[in-house]
């Protein structure tokens, strides 16, 4: 499976004013970590409300990219260690991907 | 001295002796010669008669042999006769006309309840051993058709031709004549009861005169046949008879389907009209209870408010069963099938379930095949339907463990979806009532809710979809499953319509657009969207400061609100600007969800949204969107 759909994504970016680029990078970037950690937390203290919030946050963000990848992780069984480190590695790979697409198109 | 009478007795030398002078001693000589002939003559005469004696004596030790032979095969041959007879229940009448006997065989005789070898003499002696009902038919019978042929003068040859007087067999010699008739007896196999049936047949003997000479008559027992031929009979009547009654059973069943049909359409009808009905109105009460301000409550109310509220979303659901189920009935349960992304319902559905879950302090886990396809052909929302009625069941079912789904990939290509609970199982003698609509089984003492319409639904859902659907024991309570066939399909191409439109330069000024959404990296896409559409934006992060951004009174012209937003969240923000007074409670709100069930939606709409807009943003859609939310014609600007 890819980590993310490139067409889609490619066109999300263009379909938006060149300056934003660059903060929509960061800010995806910044909210993946963040819904990602908020959502290990959640599974860790057993708290299926906070569960379902970040996922569904996640699932948001997400479907900007096809982020596929992220969501069948996330929709899996966290709570051993190594699903969480695995989660965790795709949300970066999932990260770098976004911004090698991305970064052609910030203006220099 | 031939000629002489001498000449036939004597020899030539004595005829010579005798007319010559013969001297005593040749007399003498002569008469021992004579003697001597005769001896020899006597000798061979006794010779020839022993020998003809001894051929006399073989010819007739030969002749008795032959007899005696035949005689034992005679004896033999009718021994065999006379058994096949018995064996075969079969006999043999012989009547000599002229001399007025009659001889049966012992056959006969057993068969008419005899003795065998009792005398016999006229045929009056058999008519009396029959049933008296069949003597008057027996004798009618002999004497209109076997008796009255000795008295006709002609009879006709196969020709035509008069025979009279003519040789041979004629048509009437070869004629058969045929009775049944019945006696008492039994038929070997219950000894001594019931009635012998017997078929008597007989022949005329002619003479060189074509005269009948003899009757030859054949009597068979038939009674097996008749007996077959009358169970055979009885059989038929009854069976006949049951066709006319099933028959008019199939008539009156056709007829009580028909009625059913008609009621069961006409109840289907009435059951979704009433429903839809019901629905509107009950969607406004709804809506209504979120306007309370529940700080303003005492804690009484607040409880009483709780419970108005959760009934009232008990009716929600039990009217949506209602209405897919009257739709089932009426053969319109229509799937609508589409890319879906199979992973995303999957966990989805659960985690709608994972508060109930955690309320009951049970655990709710999700375990997805490594092969389980990400994107497939499906109908989204039915299969969501399926995983919501089957984890709403093993939730409500199971005091302590908990729940879990798994899915993976049958061998066939078919989907297998697995809800496990660790509840209460299910009797097997139990399980097909679990499907029946209005049906439930009672198992806990007292049922905790529900119309007993969810299983029997996801049936229908599943029969629609062509699947399968049951239940099996599970290690510690019951495992509900379905399967299904899905066609994989690559990730679809979710190609974002570069803006080719805009609101700018129509004529009007530009939109003023509020977006209220937390996530940043969504905040920017809608405002650059926005942007690119030529309005002016402002974005908040919930819904608290989108109502006070409308309650400031800047003048929006549309609300763009997400849906899953924290401090408050997109419904609630809704209610809050419709309860507002003046223009303001008419501002358009368009909802931004990443949700994709109509009924995860409903909480938008019923608050009041006008529209909604699907994540991700494709600015194509939300320029759709927002022209319908503005009642404008797409593409022609702001209408103020």
């Amino acid at each position: 499976m890819d980590l993310i759909d490139r067409e889609l994504t490619l066109s999300q970016f263009e379909a938006l004013p060149p300056e934003v680029v660059a903060p929509l990078c960061e800010a995806t970037a910044s909210d993946l970590r963040e819904w990602s950690l908020r959502l290990l937390e959640a599974v860790v203290a057993e708290d299926p409300e906070a569960v379902r919030r970040a996922r569904h946050s996640l699932k948001g963000l997400c479907a900007n990219f096809g982020a596929d990848s992220v969501m069948q992780h996330a929709g899996g069984d966290l709570r051993p260690p190594e699903a969480r480190a695995r989660f965790q590695d795709c949300i970066e790979a999932t990260i770098t991907a976004v911004l090698a697409i991305a970064a052609p198109l910030i203006p220099q | 001295m031939p000629g002489s009478p001498l000449s036939r007795f004597a020899v030539p030398q004595d005829i010579a002796a005798a007319i010559e002078p013969v001297s005593p001693e040749a007399q003498i000589a002569l008469l021992e010669r004579r003697l001597a002939r005769a001896e020899a003559a006597r000798a061979a005469a006794e010779h020839l008669l022993e020998q003809k004696s001894r051929v006399l004596a073989a010819a007739n030790n030969e002749l008795t042999a032959r007899q005696d032979s035949l005689s034992t095969s005679l004896e033999r041959r009718t021994r065999q006769l006379l058994d096949a007879q018995r064996v075969a229940g079969f006999g043999t009448m012989l009547w000599d006309i002229k001399r007025q006997q009659l001889e049966l065989s012992p056959q006969v005789q057993v068969m008419i309840g005899l003795e065998p070898g009792s005398s016999v003499k006229t045929y009056r002696t058999l008519v009396r051993r029959l049933l008296h009902e069949d003597r008057r038919r027996m004798l009618d019978w002999m004497h209109g058709e076997l008796l009255a042929r000795l008295d006709r003068e002609h009879c006709t040859r196969y020709d035509g031709q008069p025979c009279q007087g003519s040789p041979g067999p004629c048509e009437e010699a070869m004629r058969e004549y045929r009775i049944e008739v019945r006696c008492p007896g039994g038929d070997g196999i219950n000894e001594g009861e019931g009635v012998r049936s017997l078929c008597v047949m007989a022949q005329f003997q002619v003479d060189s005169q074509c005269k009948p000479a003899m009757i030859f008559v054949t009597v068979q027992d038939i009674t097996r046949q008749v007996r077959a031929d009358n169970e055979a009979a009885a059989l038929r009547t009854r069976e006949l008879q049951r066709l006319e009654d099933l028959e008019r059973l199939n008539e009156a069943l056709l007829v009580a389907r028909e009625q059913a049909d008609l009621a069961n359409d006409a109840k289907s009808r009435f059951l979704a009209m009433m429903s839809h009905d019901i629905r509107t109105p009950l969607n406004g009460v709804i809506g209504m209870l979120d306007l309370f301000d529940e700080s303003t409550l005492t804690a009484e109310q607040r409880r009483t408010l709780a419970l108005v509220r959760s009934s009232g979303d008990q009716l929600r659901v039990l009217l949506n069963d209602i209405i897919d189920l009257a739709r089932a009935e009426a053969g319109k349960l229509a799937l609508n099938p589409g890319p879906t992304n199979l992973v995303e319902v999957l966990t989805d559905g659960t985690d709608f379930w994972r508060h109930l879950a955690h309320e009951k302090s049970l655990s709710l886990d999700i375990v997805l095949a490594a092969d389980t396809p990400t994107w497939v052909e499906a109908d989204s929302v039915r299969l969501r339907q399926l995983i919501d009625n089957m984890l709403s069941n093993a939730i409500k079912y199971t005091s302590e463990g908990g729940v879990m789904v798994k899915t993976r990939v049958l061998p066939n290509g078919w989907l297998r979806t697995e809800v496990i609970d660790t509840g209460i199982g299910i009797p097997a003698h139990r399980r097909a009532e679990l499907f029946i609509e209005f049906n439930q089984l009672n198992l806990l003492g007292s049922e905790p809710g529900g119309a007993g319409l969810g299983l029997a639904i996801c049936q229908r859902i599943i029969e629609v979809m062509g699947g399968r659907i049951g239940v099996d024991d599970a290690a510690h309570g019951s495992c509900f499953w379905f399967e299904i066939p899905v066609t994989r399909i690559p990730v679809p191409k979710r190609v974002a319509n570069p803006a080719v439109r805009s609101f700018a330069g129509s004529g009007g000024r530009a939109p003023r657009v509020l977006v209220a959404e937390d996530l940043a990296t969504n905040r920017i896409v809608v405002e650059g969207c926005l942007r690119k559409l030529g309005c002016e934006v402002r974005v908040v992060a919930d819904g608290q400061q989108a109502l006070d951004a409308v309650v400031s009174g800047e003048p929006f012209d549309l609300v763009l609100m997400d849906m899953a937003m924290p401090v408050m969240d997109g419904p609630e923000a809704t209610r809050r600007i419709r309860a507002l007074p003046g223009a303001m409670a008419d501002l358009p709100i368009v909802a931004l969800t990443a949700f994709t069930r109509p009924e995860e939606l409903e909480p938008m709409m019923a608050a009041g949204a006008n529209d909604s807009v699907a994540k991700p943003i494709v600015i194509d859609d939300l320029y759709r969107a927002m022209s319908r939310a503005l009642a404008i014609p797409a593409a022609n600007g702001i209408a103020h």
